[in-house]
C-alpha cells in the first residue's frame, strides 16, 4: 500500500475545484510598554534615554522596567551624550522586504558612552543602527571598527518618535 | 488610543508583517468534497451510526468511513452578530455567522445565516452560489437561509 494522494501539476492545480489561494494580512497593534515609551518620546526630542539597574548598575538602552540579569526594578533614567564607538559593523545588499539595494547599507552595533563604563565591558548599553559615510571596503577590512561615532537626527518637525528619528550614526 | 502610564504616554505602534501568499490544495479527500460542492451537495463522514461533518478522511473509531451527502435540515445551535470584517473594516450592515449542525450529525458547519428572526433551534438550509460560479469551496455556499 502507498502513501495515499497523487503529484499535482502546477497548471492541474489550477483548475482543480477546491483550491485555495489566500494572502493573509497579518496586521498588528504593538504597546510600547512603560519604559520603552520614555525613549521613543526622549528619541523625538532628540535624546538617548536610559535607565540604570539599581542592583547591578548597569545601564540599559533601551530603558526597561526591571533589569532581565537581577530580576530588580529598574531606577534611575539617564540620558547619553549619544556618542559611541562601533562594536561591530555588516555590509547589507538588499532590504528589510529582500529587494535588491542600488546602494550597500552598512548596520552597526554602536557601544554608547555612558557614565560608569570604560568602554571594554562585555555588556554595554549600545543600539544596532545605520552607518553612514562608511563604504563597503571599509567594513570588510574591519577598518571601521572602533571608530568615534554620533547620532545624526532628522530635523526636529520630522521626528515621530521612532528609531528613525535618528537617520545613521556618522564618524566625527 | 495612547494611554498614560507610570512615566508618561504609551506610545503605540501599528504595522503589518509581510507575509506570503500560499496555494492550499484539497487533498485526496478534500477533492470529493469540492466536487460534490460543485454539484452544491455537502458531504460527511458515515463513521458506523454517527455522521461526522465537516467529511474528515478516517473515522476516529472506524478506520476509513464512507463519503454521504448531508442531508438537512441543519439546525443552528449557536450565533453571532459581526460588525467588522477581517481586516476591522466596518460592515455596510451587521451579519449573523451561526454554528450549523445538520439532523443526527455530530459537528457542523460555520457559516452566514440570513433570517428575519434569529434563534437557537432554528431550521435552516443552505443557498449555493450559480453553477458557474462555485469553486468547490465552502464559500460556494452564500449563506444559509431558514426552512419553511
Ligand atoms: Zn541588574
Amino acid at each position: 500500500m502507498g502513501i495515499p494522494g497523487r503529484y499535482v501539476k502546477e497548471e492541474e492545480l489550477k483548475r482543480m475545484a477546491g483550491v485555495i489561494e489566500y494572502k493573509p494580512t497579518a496586521k498588528y497593534a504593538y504597546s510600547a510598554g512603560q519604559a520603552l515609551s520614555v525613549f521613543l518620546k526622549g528619541l523625538r526630542e532628540g535624546k538617548i534615554v536610559g535607565r540604570t539597574c539599581n542592583s547591578c548598575r548597569r545601564i540599559m538602552v533601551p530603558p526597561r522596567e526591571f533589569c532581565e540579569y537581577c530580576h530588580s526594578p529598574a531606577g534611575e533614567w539617564v540620558e547619553l551624550p549619544g556618542t559611541g564607538r562601533v562594536e561591530t559593523a555588516s555590509v547589507s545588499y538588499i532590504s528589510a522586504r529582500r529587494a535588491k539595494l542600488r546602494e550597500p547599507e552598512v548596520v552597526a552595533i554602536i557601544r554608547l558612552d555612558a557614565p560608569g563604563y570604560r568602554g571594554d565591558e562585555p555588556d554595554f548599553p549600545g543600539i544596532f543602527h545605520r552607518l553612514c559615510g562608511v563604504t563597503e571596503e571599509e567594513v570588510k577590512g574591519g577598518k571601521v571598527f572602533g571608530a568615534r561615532v554620533r547620532p545624526r537626527w532628522r530635523p526636529e518637525g520630522e521626528r515621530r518618535g521612532s528609531i528613525t528619528d535618528i537617520e545613521c550614526f556618522e564618524r566625527w | 488610543m495612547n494611554k498614560r502610564g507610570s512615566h508618561g504616554e504609551v506610545a503605540h505602534v501599528e504595522g503589518e508583517m509581510e507575509v506570503e501568499k500560499y496555494v492550499y490544495p484539497p487533498g485526496t479527500l478534500g477533492e470529493r468534497v469540492a466536487e460534490a460542492l460543485l454539484e452544491g451537495k455537502l458531504l460527511g463522514i458515515k463513521c458506523g451510526n454517527d455522521l461526522l461533518v465537516p467529511a474528515r478522511p478516517y473515522c476516529p473509531d472506524y478506520g476509513r468511513g464512507e463519503l454521504v451527502e448531508v442531508q438537512g435540515p441543519w439546525t443552528v445551535e449557536s450565533y453571532t452578530i459581526i460588525y467588522k470584517d477581517m481586516r476591522g473594516e466596518r460592515l455596510k450592515e451587521p451579519q449573523v455567522i451561526a454554528l450549523l449542525k445538520p439532523e443526527g450529525a455530530q459537528g457542523g458547519l460555520i457559516h452566514y445565516l440570513k433570517a428575519e428572526k434569529v434563534f437557537v433551534g432554528l431550521k435552516a438550509r443552505p443557498v449555493f452560489k450559480p453553477r458557474e460560479e462555485r469553486r468547490g469551496v465552502l464559500s460556494d455556499i452564500l449563506y444559509f437561509i431558514p426552512v419553511e
